[in-house]
């Protein structure tokens, strides 16, 4: 749509709105990058203070002293292994109830819908017996097969809307060549689908990453993602030093995600929109 | 898991290694201790990471959600920690699920080595189920400086401290009194001090049935909401770091803290108010009575159902524990080895506990009743119940919890 | 697709669905049926407790001690229970007390005060009652939000849409509880947000003062976390509209309110729907501003009632009637998507 031509005044409204906005959106994400480079006196001052000796002491503590490489390695293999399973399965699942007409397909879809819906905490509740039962809690293996499971309804659907704009000419075409459906897939729509599985792999990953109820409750001490490790750095706390070393974990877990979103600004947009806007 | 042993080894070998402090345990294995965050703790376990080497791996993980990880551990098969560190409260669900380990036969095995001594040792009957290092109670902390410009004397009764309160607040002073309302274990934390104080109990040993509703808990509950009127608005979200970071930054007149926090008031790293602020025993609800404080020990307990082996896990402990480190680092905290020295940071907390404050009591129904207390009695602070109805919702959400707990038929 | 072919493709995602989303539905009912303990018996018992300098202080009192087997282990009772777990919860004694209150003239008032003690009283009420209203507070606010900053969009230049887009993706995509604290921060005493209105001369304001403003808060954090969701889908919608009625409308005259109004909104009706219904699920779940405004006396969420039952109470029973009662909820709030979704379906598609 075209933009309307409006007089000077509301133009100048609409686009203080939009500067407001901007401003909103981005000041909590400032300040707490502002006040990880402080000592807690400066940090959390009154009145509050916009300059203040910066030291990088908060961030060297806890990747140096306290180990929050661990929890960064842990997010790492939990999130990469996470994301190829889930993709994985969930494209297979996808392809299949974007090309068969029965009426289980339906219903599949329904229940998966239902299931993206449930409140985490309800599994939670579940697996917490369970898993201790089974003593196999806080194991990477674990974790990434309860993510994995989870990720799948939303996957799923995301998926299938990509599937359905693939014509079907494409795997009757290669069907008459004599692949079998498996290899029809995987030759043929597979690589026709790499955007969309780019898209759906995007948001499997921001599931992972951002995940803390979970995740902070099946992993134990250094086994901790970096999202779940931050409550060992809040809760109950007198110590203002300890804020300080969450505040820099924070930070540190959320320029990974400010590096995703300037790269694959394009991709979130689309799987956004995937399925809700048509044409 | 190949990975992640390199990683830490390299890790290991560039983290700066402390004052090489001899620490001759000689065992094959690994050896997890849990704990909160504070200073004293993380001296500790820099201690017992020094016991480290090739043969013997130590990790000390400090987390403030130490509570729920070590109920977590010591309830599953086996324990990812090989011990942890515990307060009165916190102990006491754990004891009375026969969860912890006796450690007798090891306290006598290594009782000269480490000169450990008899006040260390936490005692159910003749079991010893932890080893304690140091003792802490809340009491009040005020500003020097701004009590000597408005003519303000120390209180030593609640009704005092109101008073105080009130003039420093006609001097200008808009929130003259901190205290931790906010969150409900620190809120009904502050009304059990008060309470006990006050003559009141929390519930019948006899019976396990609450003892809320009485003459003495109404009183004190309203002297709450008179404190309140002197706090920010916003205490009602404050925890011990917020008030601690209001008195820092000079935005209170007085609080009431934590013992271990007092050498932090003279922090430059943290505080603009360095050598403004006194120490005081915590008031009394009634004049000579005993202050309205309870006074908690910090100890280490060893689960039955750990993974490693208790023999080496309590060596590495009580080498963190031994004498030099008290001697090295006296100030932080009231140590209870008598090798410490009081200094001026403790004075106030001795003080509160030889006018008689009672120890905070050691019974799984007091944390229950704890619990039923922080959820309800805000409704009255805010003013939207009176002190009575309050009352009345904690006894009714203590007893479901006691009857869920199988303490209360 | 043949049948057979279409079960060996979803087999996969299937199977992880059906056991570790579809069997804990089933075994949070079977939890909720019982109650476990360890079982105590109180004895009188000598605790010794340390102080300093050498003393101790002895101390004699009754104390629950664990009853043992013959092995020496403690005994753990797991006792049949029935709906009593779901009956506490929703406090069926308080509410049947609050219907049968005293039916003078003044029955309705007091019926109505009755019912409000009740919900504040009781943790499942309370809960929900903030889960409803953050819910159906941030739903409308942050589609009109997110529509407007939309057509703000629109109006600008090529260039300067991508930052915009990038700005605003912030909110929604960063760690939620990271994000959460972050706003906290601005909020919390004599922070910046409380500083910077006082400086400006508006007022003093304490954000976490009582109920109502640290619900405010919770909300305002909801429509900033949310707004980006509806907008990007809006923004998406505004490049479909078609030129010609638009162009068509200008030359009959309309102002661009009445565009929008009559052209642009029409248009968009199926993505303000799809928006609300998604975001009405995801609301449903909110769950980090509580825990990290830690409030929960004020403002509470059903999805944290359970949290907090089930991590900080350790009380698996209780957690498991919270949560059937959350998946009652998750229902009803369902009924018009799938309503919808079968209509589709009966269309033909």
């Amino acid at each position: 749509m075209k933009p309307a031509n409006l007089n000077i005044v509301t133009h100048s409204i609409i686009n203080l709105g939009l500067w407001f906005w901007f401003l909103v959106a981005l000041l909590p994400f400032f300040w707490m990058f502002l006040i990880s480079l402080r000592v807690p006196v400066d940090a959390f001052s009154t009145p509050p203070k916009l300059f203040a000796p910066v030291t990088f002491e908060n961030f060297r503590y806890i990747w140096v002293e306290d180990g929050f490489w661990r929890y960064a390695l842990n997010t790492t293999i939990v999130t990469a292994v996470t994301v190829v399973v889930s993709l994985t399965m969930a494209c297979l699942a996808a392809y299949a109830l974007s090309r068969y007409r029965g009426s289980i397909g339906f219903w599949l879809l329904i229940a998966a819908m239902v299931f993206r819906a449930m409140p985490h905490v309800v599994l939670l509740t579940a697996y917490r017996p369970a898993f201790f039962e089974l003593g196999i809690w806080s194991r990477y293996e674990t974790l990434i097969i309860v993510l994995v499971a989870i990720n799948q309804p939303f996957a799923i659907w995301m998926l299938r809307a990509f599937f359905m704009n693939i014509p079907e000419e494409l795997d009757e075409a290669a069907l008459v060549d004599g692949c079998t459906r498996w290899q029809a897939f995987f030759r043929v729509i597979v690589p026709v689908m790499w955007p969309g599985i780019v898209t759906a792999g995007l948001f499997c990953f921001l599931l992972a990453y951002n995940d803390f109820l979970i995740s902070s409750q099946l992993m134990n001490g250094d086994m901790s993602t970096m999202t779940a490790a931050l409550g060992s750095y809040m809760g109950q706390n007198q110590s203002l030093a300890r804020l300080m070393h969450g505040i820099a974990g924070a930070v540190s877990i959320t320029i990974p995600i400010i590096i995703l979103v300037f790269v694959f600004q394009k991709q979130i947009v689309s799987g956004m929109t995937a399925g809700a806007v048509k044409g | 898991m190949k990975i992640k042993q390199i990683l830490m080894a390299t890790a290991l070998t560039l983290a700066p290694l402390g004052a090489a402090a001899e620490c001759s345990i000689e065992g094959t294995g690994e050896v997890n201790v849990i704990s909160n965050f504070f200073e004293a703790l993380e001296v500790l376990s820099n201690e017992m990471k020094n016991c480290g080497n090739d043969n013997l791996i130590i990790d000390t993980k400090l987390t403030t959600d130490h509570k729920e990880e070590t109920n977590k551990a010591f309830a599953a098969a086996t324990s990812p920690f090989d011990a942890a560190a515990v307060a009165n409260s916190s102990i006491t669900l754990l004891q009375a699920k026969g969860q912890l380990r006796p450690l007798n036969d090891l306290v006598e095995k290594y009782r000269d080595e480490y000169n450990i001594e008899d006040g260390m040792l936490i005692k159910f009957g003749d079991e010893v189920a932890a080893i304690a290092f140091m003792v802490n109670a809340q009491h009040l902390f005020f500003r020097k400086d701004i009590f000597e410009e408005h003519g303000v004397a120390v209180p030593s009764t609640w009704d005092e401290l109101l008073d105080a309160g009130e003039k420093l607040k006609a001097a200008g002073i808009e929130h003259p009194y901190g205290a931790a309302f906010g969150n409900s274990w620190e809120l009904a934390n502050e009304y059990v001090n008060l309470l006990l104080a006050n003559g009141g109990t929390l519930f019948d040993p006899a019976t396990s049935d609450s003892t809320f509703e009485t003459p003495e808990a109404i009183e004190a509950l309203k002297m709450m909401g008179e404190l309140y009127k002197l706090m920010s608005p916003n205490a009602m979200s404050m925890d011990f770091g917020d008030v601690k970071r209001q008195l820092q930054q000079g935005d209170v007149a007085m609080a009431i803290l934590w013992g271990n926090e007092a050498s932090a008031m003279d922090d430059e790293k943290e505080s603009t108010v360095v050598g403004k602020v006194g120490f005081a025993a915590a008031p009394a609800m009634t004049a000579g009575g005993a202050p309205a404080s309870t006074f908690w020990w910090d100890g280490y307990v060893i689960p039955k159902n750990l993974d490693g082996d208790p023999d080496l896990t309590f060596q590495v402990l009580m080498h963190a524990m031994r004498e030099e480190t008290v001697k090295a680092n006296n100030d932080i905290t009231l140590w209870i080895r008598s090798a410490y020295e009081p200094g001026e940071y403790t004075s106030a907390i001795t003080d509160t506990v030889v006018n008689g404050a009672p120890p905070y009591p050691m019974n799984p129904q007091a944390s229950l009743a704890h619990g039923a207390l922080g959820e309800n009695i805000a409704d009255f602070i805010v003013g939207k119940e009176s002190a009575e109805e309050s009352l009345a919702d904690a006894t009714k959400a203590y007893r479901s919890a006691a009857q869920e707990q199988g303490l209360l038929k | 697709m043949k049948r057979s072919t279409f079960i060996s493709f979803v087999a996969p995602s299937v199977m992880s669905m059906l056991i570790l989303i579809a069997l804990p539905l089933v075994a949070i009912v079977y939890l909720a049926l019982y109650q476990s303990y360890t079982q105590m018996e109180i004895k009188e018992v000598k605790t010794e407790v340390p102080l300093f300098g050498g003393m101790t202080r002895e101390v004699i009192r009754n104390v629950p001690q664990p009853v043992m087997d013959d092995a020496g282990n403690p005994i753990q009772v797991w006792e049949y229970v029935g709906t009593q777990n779901l009956k506490n919860a929703i406090d069926t004694e308080g509410l049947s007390s609050a219907f049968n209150a005293d039916q003078n003239i003044n029955s309705t008032r007091s019926f109505i005060r009755a019912l409000f003690d009740e919900i504040r009283d009781v943790d499942f009420w309370s809960a929900l009652e903030f889960t409803l209203i953050y819910t159906f507070l941030t739903t409308p606010i942050i589609i009109i939000l997110g529509f407007g900053l939309a057509l703000a969009t629109n109006r600008l230049t090529e260039r300067l849409r991508g930052p915009v887009v990038f700005v605003t993706l912030l909110p929604m995509i960063v760690t939620p509880v990271v994000s959460s604290l972050a706003v906290y921060w601005l909020f919390v005493d004599g922070g910046v947000i409380a500083a910077s209105l006082e400086a400006m001369g508006i007022g003093k304001f304490y954000f976490l003062a009582d109920q109502f403003t640290i619900r405010a808060v919770i909300v305002a954090y909801g429509v900033w976390y949310a707004a980006p969701f509806a907008f990007i889908i809006l923004y998406a919608g505004l490049q479909t509209v078609p030129e010609e009625p638009i162009e068509a409308a200008i030359v009959d005259g309309a102002s661009p309110w009445q565009r929008v109004r009559y052209i642009v909104i029409p248009h968009l009706t199926p993505l303000f729907s799809v928006i609300a219904l998604i975001h009405i699920m995801d609301s449903y779940r909110v769950f980090e501003p509580i825990l990290v405004f830690g409030s929960r006396v004020f403002a509470n969420s059903v999805q944290y009632l359970t949290y907090y039952t089930l991590v900080f109470e350790d009380n698996i029973h209780k957690a498991s009637a919270y949560a059937i009662l959350t998946v009652l909820g998750v229902v009803v709030l369902l009924i018009p998507i799938m309503i919808r979704t079968f209509k589709d379906q009966k269309a033909g598609k």
